[in-house]
């Protein structure tokens, strides 16, 4: 049976089996701030259990809280109460399509309940396996989504039974089966209790078999009893088979954890394991009984075995601390907001000249700048390299680059401008960063190639300053297209702009020409040549080409300072192309991978800029006052 | 100062201006834009050729310099520049040594274009390798027993090629022949004629894989004349275990499609091949090739890991891919002989220092222009 097939029939016997669950206490008020700090192995790092909720709903939902609650929240409903968590709407089906094929009812915002998708799961499953033979580059954006979905649910399906084992189950225990468990009256009766005896549950209802044939009816009640039991914990061990997504047991070598079901499966069991299945167990039943005294004990006892066994003072128990801080921070999301600040300050005081305004921005500025760099330094110290291996991560970086490079030049020119320059390229990077989180905020491994600390220093982080330095560079010449064009700016502020502006470019030369030669120096050491027509060196190289062109054209006296003004800005499309226009190909060795969705985006960007920047060129070249600037 | 050096100076001032980079430079961005594109149809290897590895192309009906083309041009401004139109003063040091390092650039791109050989190594764990294989060159092999006879490049196969060299006892036809084939299964009313695997399939002509080296290349040929009436129809690919053979009383003769190669002038054999994992994941945080080296009778152990190559006498060796699906596993080394890999680390240095060097100098004239304004 093909193993997507296999998966999915999992999923329905999970749901089918979950239907049995005990009655549950919902939305119990408990304290969560222990909770969500306990650690978690996942994606190959020991991270806080708030980091694995926010990931996973972001994953469902695309968004990190579930109905204004708390990502952590949500989690401690699945994993803790699986017969009611299947009812919460969150998963985003936002493909017309692949609502169509599920039957799905449409709805203002597509948000389903794992309950509503299971008859559509079910009717789409006999597609998977021609789908998966398609390879990924040819399958259409309706076959990846539908794809997605199952995956989407296979995963949330593992979730939901991660703790299966340790929850009480529905069961009336006959009392012979009781005794045998060694279990006392008041006793949970969960699967890992009762597991010691499966093999006798199970050689007892073959017996009843072979004395009284399959039909239930000819049984006892004692014997019905005996083989529902059975029937039960079969099923539950089937849906815990290759459950290893809540790796929360700390094993004996100190980099392995094992999720509960790996325990008791893969035979990883050990007396040191004993105490850590108990607290968890302990943590499942407290939040299933309402009973909050126990649960913030249970989650204490198992802290302090956790701390006791990593080492209170282990770089695993700091980072697991700092990414709480990280989490509570959302730096990232707060510096978009003081960037922004910043900026409408500084505009703000271009319009009133109020000198108190400008220094309020700059002060917004420096805040704002650092509390984005006390982010990237926490995701430095998390990941232990430079926050250069993704998409995102490389947005991240600029976004700290090109405002701290405005407010250098803020401080020499002290006109506003560059302070302008600086929150509006923060505020609109962190914005595309934001945009973009779903895809990439995981603070992921990564793969072998990109698994090198010094190439990652020297070239992705020169290309990356190299973008940081273009992007000002054109925030600043449209800053001055403007000004001139609108006939704001005075004939000392605009050489100033214009030398600054100058200076930049070169910088800008600098960093993108040695980024893009490092490149292929790695390119050389990995993949043993220097240059290889990639797109991605290509784009690099793009830029490159573009200043170059910019200040030869220049020198040459080919062509005209409004022209070259209008380059500059239009630096802007070059570093978006190169950056991330280049994955829409899909081609090519490097792993920031292939970004679907974004062309009708970056094609609106690129002819809003050539309008904007050929609008206000045009206006300089044919002013009505008949006074041309150069 | 005679009139031939003059005119030489003269010219080499013409070939300096910098209305030629300007005029070069829109023409190699839309060159890198349209050969980027076409990666997405033609892969990489393919554009890479058809673009930059070109003197010239069609745009369309158009006719456009290619890569070589507008690099040469650019080489020429370039080095004119430097020889004829250098301000050899302290006020431009830093432009001058920028664009020597482009120069130095430049020279090491066309020295890599010229020398540079790629191909790679296939080791079986516990085994030994000395033959390079290449990426892209397949050619029609016939053998005498171990011994090549006959070896054609595939750029001379084509459907129809007949040939009756007097090395082998037989006429050879080729009857179809794809640089990508894929395999299906033949009509039995078709079969007639045909030796096994013929009878029961059949080769297609398939659009080339973006990837090179994806691509399987076969023949589907008939062999006549033969002294033992072994005369019929045949096929054989790329990688086929059992190239068909054609047995007389004095030789046997076998006919296959290989990959081009050419032998390593030492032999690496794969001790172990290892691969590292994140913590819990399926995601590979590193692979390594475990080797011994040896050269005539010097062996040496040696790692070669991502982003670790060997280097020896010439050739790196590089973890380029990896296959752990089979019995034993193997490892698939990248070889490169390139003259030229040491021209880009220099011309980075040299770039950073000059363009370093430029901005300084342009700062301080600032502040100096600053200070008199004062």
């Amino acid at each position: 049976m093909p193993t997507i097939i296999r998966l999915f029939l999992i999923v329905f016997c999970c749901l089918l089996s979950s239907a049995s669950k005990a009655e549950t206490i919902s939305a119990p008020p408990f304290d969560l701030s222990e909770f969500k700090s306990l650690p978690v192995l996942h994606d190959g790092r020991v991270k806080p259990l708030d980091t694995l909720a926010r990931i996973e709903l972001l994953r469902f939902s695309k968004k990190d809280s579930y109905e204004g609650q708390p990502a952590i929240k949500w989690l401690a409903e699945t994993l803790f109460d699986p017969s009611e968590a299947p009812n919460q709407k969150i998963f985003v089906i936002a493909n017309a399509q692949t609502r169509h094929l599920m039957g799905l009812e449409e709805r203002k915002k597509p948000l389903y309940s794992f309950v509503e998708l299971s008859p559509g799961l079910e009717k789409t499953a006999p597609m998977l396996e021609d789908l998966m033979a398609i390879p990924a580059k040819q399958q259409t954006e309706d076959q990846k989504d539908l794809l997605r979905v199952h995956e989407n649910a296979l995963e949330y399906t593992f979730l939901l039974r991660s703790f299966s084992s340790l929850l009480p189950l529905n069961i009336q225990l006959p009392a012979t089966w009781q005794k045998r468990a060694g279990l006392l009256p008041e006793s949970p009766v969960t699967y890992l209790a009762l597991k010691k005896i499966e093999p006798d549950i199970e050689a007892e209802v073959k017996t009843i078999i072979k004395h009284k044939g399959q039909n239930p009816e000819k049984y006892s009640s004692d014997e019905q009893a005996t083989a529902m039991l059975g029937w039960q914990l079969q099923t539950i061990g089937k849906v815990g088979e290759n459950n290893t997504l809540l790796r929360v047991i700390p094993l004996e070598d100190q980099s392995d954890w094992a999720s509960p079901w790996e325990l008791i499966n893969d035979g990883k069991a050990t007396p040191a394991t004993r105490k850590f299945i108990e607290s968890w167990g302990a943590i499942a039943l407290a939040w299933q009984t309402g009973n909050s005294a126990d649960w913030q004990s249970a989650i204490k006892t198992l802290r302090s075995d956790i701390t006791e066994k990593m080492g209170k003072d282990s770089i695993i128990s700091k980072k697991l601390d700092i990414e709480d801080l990280y989490n509570t921070l959302s730096p990232f999301t707060t510096s978009i907001f003081i960037f922004a600040a910043s900026m409408a300050l500084s505009f703000l005081y271009l319009a009133s000249r109020n000198a108190l305004l400008r220094r309020i921005s700059l002060v917004a500025l420096l805040a704002a700048l650092s509390i984005q760099t006390l982010g990237l330094g926490i995701r430095i110290f998390l990941m232990e390299r430079p926050p250069v291996g993704t998409l995102y991560e490389s947005l991240l970086f600029v976004a700290l680059i090109a405002p701290l490079v405005g407010y250098a030049t803020e401080l020499k020119l002290k006109n506003g401008l560059a302070l302008t320059a600086a929150g509006i390229s923060g505020a609109l990077i962190g914005l595309l960063a934001m945009s973009m989180a779903g895809e990439d905020d995981t603070m992921k491994m990564l793969g072998a190639v990109l698994n090198t600390r010094f190439w990652l220093t020297t070239h992705v982080l020169c290309i990356t300053i190299g973008y940081g330095w273009c992007l000002i560079t054109s925030v600043m010449a449209h800053l001055l297209l403007a000004g001139r064009a609108n006939q704001k700016i005075s004939g000392e502020t605009e050489s100033q702009l214009l030398r600054t502006i100058s200076n930049l470019a070169l910088f800008s030369l600098l960093f993108t020409a040695v980024g893009t030669i490092l490149g292929g120096i790695w390119a050389d050491q990995s993949w043993g040549r220097f240059w290889g027509w990639d797109p991605k060196e290509n784009g690099a190289l793009l830029i490159v080409l573009w200043l170059v062109w910019l200040i030869h054209g220049k020198l040459a006296g080919q062509i005209s300072e409004n022209i070259w003004l209008g380059g500059m800005a239009l630096l802007s499309v070059a570093v978006a192309t190169a950056w991330i226009g280049v994955n829409l190909l899909g081609v090519g060795l490097h792993s920031y991978g292939f970004i679907e969705g974004v062309f009708w985006g970056l094609g609106a960007f690129t002819l809003f800029e050539i309008g904007l920047v050929s609008t206000f060129v045009y206006k300089l070249s044919h002013p009505k006052d008949g006074a041309s600037h150069a | 100062m005679t009139s031939s050096q003059f005119s030489f100076k003269k010219i080499g001032l013409r070939l300096a201006r910098p209305d030629i980079i300007f005029w070069i430079t829109p023409l190699l961005i839309i060159l890198l834009i349209v050969g980027t594109i076409a990666q997405k149809e033609l892969g990489i290897y393919a554009a890479q050729e058809k673009y930059f590895s070109s003197f010239f192309f069609l745009l369309g009906i158009i006719p456009f310099p290619g890569g070589l083309t507008l690099m040469a041009i650019f080489s020429v401004n370039l080095l004119a520049k430097f020889i004829f139109k250098s301000d050899w003063s302290w006020k431009k040091s830093g432009t001058i040594i920028s664009h020597f390092g482009v120069l130095v650039l430049v020279i090491g791109g066309l020295l890599s274009f010229a020398t540079s050989r790629e191909g790679y190594l296939v080791v079986p764990q516990g085994e030994t390798r000395s033959n390079i294989e290449d990426y892209h060159e397949r050619q029609l092999v016939i053998r005498e027993g171990d011994k090549i006879i006959i070896a054609i490049p595939h750029e001379n196969l084509k459907n129809g090629l007949k040939f009756a060299p007097p090395q082998i006892p037989f006429t050879l036809t080729l009857d179809k022949f794809c640089f990508n084939c894929g395999v299906s299964k033949r009509d039995p009313k078709e079969a007639e004629g045909w030796t096994v695997p013929g009878q029961f399939m059949q080769l297609n002509v398939k659009a080339s894989d973006p990837q090179d080296e994806k691509n399987m290349t076969g023949i589907e040929f008939s062999v006549s004349g033969t002294p033992d009436n072994q005369d019929g129809k045949y096929l054989t690919f790329d990688k086929f275990p059992k190239p068909p053979q054609i047995k007389t009383d004095k030789a046997t003769y076998t006919v296959s499609i290989e990959r081009a190669t050419r032998p390593l002038p030492f032999s690496v054999t794969l001790n172990e091949f290892e691969q590292d994992f994140h913590p819990g994941t399926s995601m590979a945080s590193a692979f390594k090739s475990k080797v011994t080296v040896t050269d005539g009778n010097t062996k040496w152990p040696a790692l070669i890991e991502m982003n670790e190559p060997l280097r020896y006498r010439g050739y790196t060796l590089y973890q380029s891919s990896f296959d752990m699906s089979g019995e034993k596993p193997f490892t698939v080394l990248a070889v490169v002989e390139n003259k030229g890999r040491i021209f880009p680390y220099i011309a980075t240095i040299i770039i950073t220092i000059g363009l370093m060097i430029h901005l300084v100098i342009r700062l301080r004239e600032k502040k100096t222009s600053n200070a008199n304004n004062n």
